[in-house]
């Protein structure tokens, strides 16, 4: 295959799954899918999924002699060599955090230039989100190999700003859908939740969206999932949680939380919630 | 603002958000004038909160014919008489339903232009409203007064359709914000699920953003709630729409709605503040 590829960009927030789902992209070998290029103060060259172009930030120390002159013009051309042609490869793509949309002013228009697909993975539950966050601060890991053993942790959430920390996340899944609407932007929304619970679907959904044919293999990913505790024991202060939230909109999420949470304990299995991302030990450069 | 001039207000929603009953508990606050949906352009509705103009279909209506075509001019004197000085009055608003300000267009840049103060009511259990609102349109019961008997219907869901259905409907509502952002309209969001789950502090913070006086003790509505028990209980196909909607993040929507009302359910066990050992 040469020709060039289908551009996309997989646009979400932390605690989403999107390493995994980034890696597990790479993994069909039509598919050339990069972590978050546009990662702040990165240099050198992604440490999973495909690796072989450097980071934005790395680059533009490299090509620019004056800081601050130039940048957009370096980003298109950046981007431009990165959705270049390759042989065997249908289409192209890379992980982008929201924040570093505004801190790239130029994204947004280059994308609507090339018609980048947005493939936007959001986080319904938005309260796991942030808890999930609050364990890999609390722990220090916020990637995690198949098969480690994580330390355990007991949080205390500042209900004090827990409503704040929400509408945040809310606000930000609103901003980036009217950021693919301005800019008429092709879309799919999928959810970690469909990821999870209805993988291989959800797989095919996006890759008939990146007018990529499924694999014959099954995709996979060195990213592993970690056995979940019960909320009440990772959540010194959950009867202050469930105060907060009583009667709010994101009661839903803490009820749904603690289903989940118990449901997955009685089972023994794993708890996808926690699906964290892994420092995959296998490079793929295509 | 002129002084005394009314504070101009519009409740943005999307039906069964609670949105009559809020508009019947607002106009009964004695500051403020609240009127249904104004915009409806089948220019019907049921009677409640303010009804002392007409809708605005009918308004068009009684105009000479070759007038009625200049509708962004005609809107803009009606928004004026709407939002006119009244004796008493603070706050004057009406409901417009996201469908409404589809079918009139520029109507929000109106409402943007007069500095209108919008109340965006939303559901996030988009679920709920859904059957909520499949219930209401087989029975033609929109609202339920206190001395009215509640019809109750069961209905089916499109299984098939029901992921796009809700997906889309989640969007609009993200539309909806985006367009409140965009023109600069100064705005609030309350949910349906806070006006009933903190039913006080949400009419507060609702009357406090329109400045009037902040008493909900002034506040009341002889509407009440259709359903007092499940939503999903009026499902016919509820295997099919749970099979739908497993594993997907809408999953929480038929486990939330199964649970029932939220003031009808048992309080959450108290956690041990020391987690076991």
């Amino acid at each position: 295959m040469r020709g060039r590829p289908t551009p996309f960009v997989v646009l979400t927030s932390p605690r989403t799954g999107s390493a995994w789902l980034v890696d597990t992209l790479n993994d069909h070998p039509a598919i050339a899918a990069y972590p978050e290029l546009f990662l702040p103060e990165a240099t050198g060259m992604p440490d999973y999924a495909s690796s072989d172009v450097p980071y934005f930030h790395g680059f533009l120390e490299r090509v620019r002699p004056f800081p601050g002159r130039g940048r957009r013009l370096r980003l298109f051309g950046y981007l431009g060599s990165l959705y270049a042609g390759r042989a065997g490869v249908g289409a192209v793509g890379f992980k982008l955090m929201y924040g570093q949309v505004h801190a790239n002013p130029g994204l947004l228009p280059y994308f609507a230039l090339r018609r980048v697909r947005v493939l936007h993975l959001i986080r319904a539950n938005l309260f796991r989100a942030v808890l999930s966050y609050d364990v890999a601060k609390s722990t220090g890991v916020f990637h995690a190999r198949r098969g480690d053993a994580l330390p355990s942790t007991i949080l205390r959430l500042d209900p004090a700003d827990l409503i704040e920390r929400l509408e945040q996340r809310e606000e930000a899944v609103t901003l980036a859908r009217r950021w693919v609407e301005r800019y008429r932007l092709p879309y799919l929304e999928v959810s970690y939740e469909g990821m999870c619970d209805r993988r291989e679907e959800t797989l095919s959904r996006i890759l008939r969206f990146l007018g990529v044919e499924p694999s014959e293999d099954r995709l996979d990913s060195a990213f592993a999932r970690i056995n979940s505790v019960p909320l009440s024991e990772l959540i010194e202060n959950l009867y202050d949680v469930r105060g907060v939230l009583a009667g709010t909109r994101f009661e839903w999420m803490l009820e749904a939380a603690e289903r989940g949470s118990m449901r997955t304990v009685a089972a023994g299995v794993t708890d996808p919630d926690a699906a964290s991302l892994a420092e995959p030990t296998r490079r793929v450069s295509k | 603002m002129i002084r005394g001039s009314p504070t101009p207000f519009v409740v943005l929603a999307f039906p069964r958000t609670g949105s009559t009953w809020l508009m019947d508990m607002l106009n009964s606050h004695p500051e403020v004038a609240a009127y249904g949906e104004l915009f409806n352009v089948e220019a019907d509705g049921p009677a409640y909160a303010s009804t002392d103009l007409p809708y605005f279909e009918e308004y068009l209506a009684r105009l000479p014919e070759r007038r009625r075509r200049l509708r962004l001019l005609h809107g803009m004197t009606y928004l004026r008489r709407l939002y006119s000085d009244r004796p008493g009055i603070r706050a004057v608003g009406f409901k417009l339903l996201y469908g409404q300000a589809g079918a009139n267009p520029r109507l929000l840049h109106l409402l943007a232009l007069r500095r209108v103060r919008a109340v965006h009511l939303t559901r996030v259990n988009l679920l709920d409203a859904l059957i909520s609102w499949k219930a209401a349109q087989a029975t033609g019961v929109y609202a339920v007064r206190t001395e009215q008997a509640a019809t109750r219907t069961r209905v089916t869901l499109n299984a098939e359709r029901l992921r796009d259905r809700l997906r889309e409907q989640d969007l609009a509502v993200s539309r909806a914000r985006g367009r409140l952002e965009r023109l600069r309209l100064r705005w609030i969001e309350v949910a349906y699920e806070e006006l009933v789950g903190r039913r006080e502090e949400s009419l507060l913070r609702i009357l406090g953003f329109l400045d009037v006086h902040p008493d909900v003790g002034l506040l009341d509505s002889g509407i009440v709630r259709m359903s007092r028990g499940s939503s999903v209980d009026l499902v016919e196909n509820l295997p099919e729409v749970r099979a739908a909607l497993a594993g997907t993040r809408f999953e929480w929507m038929l486990e939330d709605a199964e649970a029932g009302p939220k003031g009808l359910r048992p309080p959450a066990p108290r956690a041990s503040t020391v987690p076991a050992a």
